[in-house]
């Protein structure tokens, strides 16, 4: 505040008012110039108001606007508002609680808005402050439209300056996207290992290409194989989701990554890895034209595997009906085979439901094929005691269990339709691979032979068997016999009167040669026993001659005549003892049983095997049992060496007996020889 | 902004000259500051600069003009000013004065001064002791071949102040140009309005 120093005298008053209103008039001058450099209109109008009291000193400066608030001025009290709005030049205003006030407008032309620089104080103002505050009010209209004028310029200068870099930036933009557009357009042929590695070359980032479940297809920069990388976790199916929504760049996992699909099926993903987030603008511009490309590459890929699937499932489709055909030809002839199997076939569903049978089935258990399809096979031919347990069987291996019975022979009874039983072997397998099963149902197919013959022989064997090992007990006991009742006894003899001539050799000569006699006869009889011992055993006859020169040997100690013609070869051993033995106790049982006149042996080689004949023209009904006549151990011994024995025995129309022998090491009949 | 224009080699300073200069921004004024300083290390004079951000006014100048640690000095504005942690014109002149004797016996032929005025206000000197200092500079400046410049931030200092600046510095810096100041008071005259 610029206070006055009082003078002495009304000349030095006048001089020195004089000279400070000089004083003044050059600070107002001088602070204009500061105020011309003022950086806004706020700043200008506080240098202007903020120096009024050093003007006019007792005067206080204002900014005020006829109607509003500003950022340099104030509203207006009510009343002076609307003398300001036709402020024209400096006005004196009536404002309450100053006794003196003026208004000097400062409009900016620019704006053209009646702002004014109030200056109120208790005093009135001399002409000359009124002259330089309107002065002051002037300047600082000027500055303000110089600086509205400077800031407008500023701001056009600044946004010339900005379309001028972005024009930059796009002509740069422009030719790098050209750029872009012609690497990724030149490299479509070479596919996704070409586009990974042109990308990364625009880009500098390490580049995967990966489908839609995250296999990676191809890499460029610093990343390598194929496969699903480490860190790509499950969610991808968010990750699509995202990237399909995005229609742009996603980051994720490090990456920026765009979505490829000309198809909702075909998905393929290019991430760019940027895990310190420096991508450009450039570089997602390159990786949004990479994935068009890799769109048409896609297309182009999609396109070729339909042709391929399309050329595919025609020569399938040739296939199958190739396929089809040779399965029909198959069916047929297994179903061929089948029917003219000596085994019942018969095949059943999951539901254990009769489906097929074939002829055999239908003469081994009399049912016909209509009368079983589609009834449940346990049933048709299973007896009643066995069919909880054969239903139980295949519900427990439909479930899951251990199959028993598959796959192996298995020997059960089963049941004809009259109700019969009857033992069977039966093989049941499961039928793989069939429409039927690749339908969800399943088929099992038994095979059943009737055993009941073979049960039959087998017991007979049994039975044979048992009647051997009897026989040759029975044999055994009687060469024990015989050796202790016969022979032996006759050594005995010998022995003793051999030894009680030895005692009289010296005494009485003629009872030593007696006892000599004596033993001579009794070791004659011995060896006469002996001899006859061994040929019940094993003729030494047929051993050293054969089998004719044992047969003539038998005859002649037989009391009926016997006709025998034989082969004069030698017959394999074991052929010529069995023939021997079966022709020895059949002219026994003659001797014994046939009151016959005469018989007849017959050996002969037919068709590989030795057929022989003991015959006799006596009374006839001779029946095969064990216990009658011998027959039954004829039949045993002839099937101990794999033949068979047949029996003609008519009332009356004597006895033939015929073995059928298999040949083993047969020898070529030479010749026949005939003997009566 | 340099303190002289391009051609005008005939406003440039002269020794005495006690110079104010008025900125908005602390860019402006340390393009100013720089430019001062690089003129008096080209003359191979002393430049001190009171400014409380010194290390942005030495970015500016080039590092060749420095070849002597001492030709450069920087000063915070409270020390260079506020002896004793207040503002006295006598401390102040007196200061100013040892100052200038001193650069001129360690062989300086001048000595360039260059000072914010900003702790002025921070401080809340006293206006009226401020400009009778700033007065008594204008009567100081030409005793000693130096040049001295202050500097004002228009954000700062009100109207009535910018007044007493123009009132107590015999040139001014405009525009970018320095040009005799012809509001300037004589001191008595200046003293004689306090």
């Amino acid at each position: 505040m610029i206070s006055a120093a009082g003078p002495s005298s009304a000349m030095e008053d006048a001089e020195l008012a004089a000279r400070r209103g000089l004083a003044t008039a050059n600070s107002v001058f001088g602070l204009a110039l500061i105020v011309m450099q003022a950086r806004s209109p706020g700043q200008a109008m506080r240098l202007v108001t903020t120096a009024v009291p050093a003007i006019v000193p007792g005067q206080i400066g204002i900014v005020w606007h006829p109607s509003r608030s500003g950022d340099y001025f104030e509203r207006a009290p009510e009343g002076v508002g609307e003398a300001l709005a036709m402020l024209a030049e400096p006005t004196k205003l009536v404002v309450e609680g100053f006794a003196h006030a003026w208004a000097f407008p400062v409009t900016s032309p620019l704006r053209g808005e009646a702002v004014a620089l109030v200056v109120a104080g208790a005093q009135p103002l001399s002409e000359e402050e009124s002259f330089l505050l309107s002065v002051l009010a002037q300047l600082c209209g000027t500055v303000i439209a110089k600086l509205e004028l400077v800031g407008s310029e500023l701001a056009h200068a600044r946004r010339v300056e900005a379309l001028n870099g972005e024009l930059e930036s796009t002509v740069l933009m422009l030719r790098r996207t050209m750029e872009i557009h012609h690497k990724l357009t030149e490299i479509v042929p070479s596919g996704e290992e070409g586009i990974a590695r042109t990308l990364h070359e625009l880009t500098g980032a390490p580049i995967i290409i990966s489908d839609g479940t995250g296999y990676v297809r191809a890499r460029a920069g610093g990343v390598r194989g194929h496969g699903q990388p480490p860190g790509w976790p499950g969610g991808r199916p968010d990750l699509i989701g995202r990237l399909r929504a995005q229609h742009g760049p996603v980051y994720h996992d490090e990456s920026w990554m765009v979505l490829a699909s000309p198809r909702p099926e075909v998905v393929g993903v290019i991430a760019l890895v940027d895990p310190t987030r420096t991508a450009g603008d450039l570089d997602r511009a390159a990786l949004e034209h990479a994935a068009t490309v890799l769109n048409v590459e896609l297309a182009r890929q999609y396109s070729v595997a339909q042709a391929e699937l399309r050329v595919d499932a025609a020569r399938e489709r040739d296939v199958a009906q190739e396929r089809a055909a040779v399965l029909a030809a198959s069916e047929a002839r297994q179903r061929a085979i089948l029917e003219a199997a000596l085994d019942a076939v018969v095949s059943m569903d999951s539901r254990g439901q009769v489906t097929y049978v074939n002829s055999a089935f239908e003469e081994i258990f009399k049912y016909r094929a209509e009368e079983v399809l589609g009834r449940e096979l346990a049933e048709v031919i299973v007896p009643p005691f066995l069919r909880a347990a054969h239903r139980a069987g295949l519900a427990r291996y439909l479930a899951g269990g251990p199959a028993r019975v598959l796959d192996r022979r298995v020997e059960i009874t089963a049941m004809r339709s009259d109700g019969s039983q009857f033992p069977a072997e039966v093989t049941v397998t499961e039928v793989a691979g069939t429409a039927a099963a690749l339908a969800g149902s399943r088929t099992f197919t038994g095979y059943i032979r009737d055993i009941t013959e073979r049960r039959r022989a087998q017991q007979d064997l049994m039975e044979s068997r048992a009647r051997l090992v009897s026989a040759s007990d029975a044999a055994r006991r009687r060469v024990t016999r015989d050796l202790h009742d016969g022979a032996q006894q006759r050594l005995v003899t010998t022995l003793i009167n051999l030894q009680l001539a030895e005692q009289r050799w010296d005494s009485a000569p003629e009872r030593a040669r007696e006892l000599l006699e004596q033993a001579i006869s009794d070791a004659k009889r011995g060896i006469e026993d002996l001899r006859e011992i061994v040929a019940g055993i094993h003729p030494a006859a047929l051993t050293e001659h054969g089998l004719s020169a044992a047969l003539d040997a038998l005859a002649s100690r037989l009391p009926v005549p016997v006709r025998i013609e034989v082969p004069s070869a030698r017959l394999p051993p074991s052929v010529e003892v069995s023939v021997y033995f079966f022709c020895s106790e059949a002219l026994t049982n003659v001797v014994k049983h046939a009151r016959a006149g005469s018989a007849w042996v017959k050996v002969d080689l037919r068709a590989g095997d030795w057929v022989v004949e003991v015959g006799d023209d006596g009374v006839g009904g001779a029946e095969a049992r064990s216990e009658a006549g011998g027959l039954t151990g004829l039949r045993d011994r002839v099937g101990a060496v794999g033949g068979k024995m047949e029996i003609s025995s008519p009332a009356r129309g004597g006895t033939v007996l015929r073995a059928t022998i298999p040949s083993s090491g047969k020898a070529a009949p030479r010749g026949a020889v005939t003997r009566e | 902004m340099s303190l002289t224009a391009p051609g005008r080699h005939d406003l440039d300073l002269h020794t005495g000259d006690h110079v104010c200069a008025f900125y908005n921004g602390s860019d402006l004024l340390n393009n100013i500051v720089a430019d001062f300083a690089t003129k008096a290390l080209r003359a191979k004079d002393k430049c001190i600069c009171f400014v409380d951000e010194p290390s942005a006014v030495a970015e500016r100048i080039p590092a060749e003009l420095v070849l002597d640690e001492n030709s450069l000095q920087f000063v915070p504005e409270e020390e260079g000013y506020l002896s004793g942690g207040h503002f006295s014109k006598e401390a102040f002149i007196s200061n100013l004065e040892a100052t200038v004797q001193g650069v001129l016996s360690r062989g300086y032929d001048r000595l360039w001064l260059v000072g914010d005025t900003t702790v002025v206000v921070r401080s809340s000197v006293d206006p009226k002791a401020w400009f009778a200092a700033e007065a008594e500079v204008s009567t100081l400046a030409p005793r000693y071949p130096q040049f001295i410049m202050c500097l004002y931030n228009l954000d700062l200092y009100d109207g009535e102040l910018v007044m007493y600046v123009l009132q107590t510095h015999t040139k001014v810096f405009v525009n970018g140009l320095i040009i005799n100041n012809p509001y300037y008071l004589p001191k008595d005259q200046f003293l004689s309005r306090l």
